[in-house]
């Protein structure tokens, strides 16, 4: 696989096109990675918006009927659902892992088993989350 | 190994529950065989059918701090529900010498589908990480 970067000062806006002989399951996940980097959403935190890039999102979670939206470092709160957050970024790298929260399976480091057929997730910032065990199987067939 | 547990065992087990289950319906409504038996097959498939309902959603309603607490939850739920159908069904006698029995029985078949839901979960998980690093490369 070559790899070219093109810059153009005149680019407004940024183009990533993919040559392939024919359409891959590999390659649709390439597509799908590269779009997170161009979808962001709208979260607010002391009363101020923000536009947040979807790759930097680690997970959503809903607590006490708020939604809130995790990064690296930072708490922000959503105005939207995370059922409704789900549908909208369907296609994305966001999977739900248990009734109340999403997560950016590009944040997911490893998993281990817990004791009561869940499993414990633990993010590359080292926060750990529980997977339900009703969302175990579409996690792994996510990955595959 | 893999293929055993993960395939054969539980197919084996569903097979053998489906076979036993129609033809328990089947004699009892062509005749044939001691009745009681059939009857008691299909109180057994029954009443496993519904714990197994009533137990997924207590358990996942409740958040539990450990391992531990949803184990003796667990087993309380089975333990209480499955002696009152056992009892209730007449499918042993009411007496201490049963009471006893059941209860190491079903101590010891707990424990070993405790273990063996924890074998698969085991393995999902090592399915999952190893495709996260596949995904990495």
């Amino acid at each position: 696989m070559k790899v070219f970067v093109k810059e153009n000062e005149k680019i407004r806006e940024m183009e990533v096109v993919i040559r392939c002989s024919r359409m891959e399951p590999g390659i649709n996940k390439l597509v799908n990675h590269i779009r997170q980097f161009s979808i962001q959403l709208p979260v607010w935190k002391d009363g101020e918006q923000y536009q947040i890039p979807l790759y930097q999102v680690y997970y959503l979670e809903t607590v006490d009927g708020k939604t809130y939206v995790y990064t690296a470092s930072d708490i922000y709160s959503s105005r939207e659902t995370t059922a409704a957050l789900e549908k909208q970024l369907e296609g994305s790298s966001l999977i739900r892992i248990s009734r109340s929260c999403l997560l950016n399976l590009s944040c997911l480091k490893c998993v281990a088993p817990l004791g009561n057929h869940r499993l414990m997730a633990t993010l590359k910032n080292g926060e750990k989350l529980i997977v339900g065990r009703t969302y175990i199987e579409p996690l792994k067939q996510r990955l595959k | 190994m893999k293929i055993l547990t993960e395939k054969v065992i539980p197919m084996t087990t569903l097979l053998v529950t489906l076979t036993l289950i129609i033809i328990s319906i089947s004699n009892l409504i062509f005749g044939g065989g001691d009745l009681s038996v059939y009857i008691m097959f299909l109180q057994i498939a029954g009443c496993f059918f519904v714990l197994s309902c009533v137990e997924y959603f207590i358990l996942e309603k409740i958040e539990f701090n450990s391992s531990v607490s949803y184990n003796a939850a667990s087993f309380l739920i089975w333990y209480l529900m499955l002696g009152v159908c056992n009892f209730g069904f007449g499918w042993s006698g009411v007496s201490l010498k049963n009471v006893v029995v059941y209860t190491l029985l079903f101590t010891a078949f707990f424990i070993c589908i405790q273990k063996y839901s924890y074998y698969r979960l085991r393995r999902s998980a090592e399915e999952i990480n190893r495709l996260l690093e596949k995904n990495k490369e």
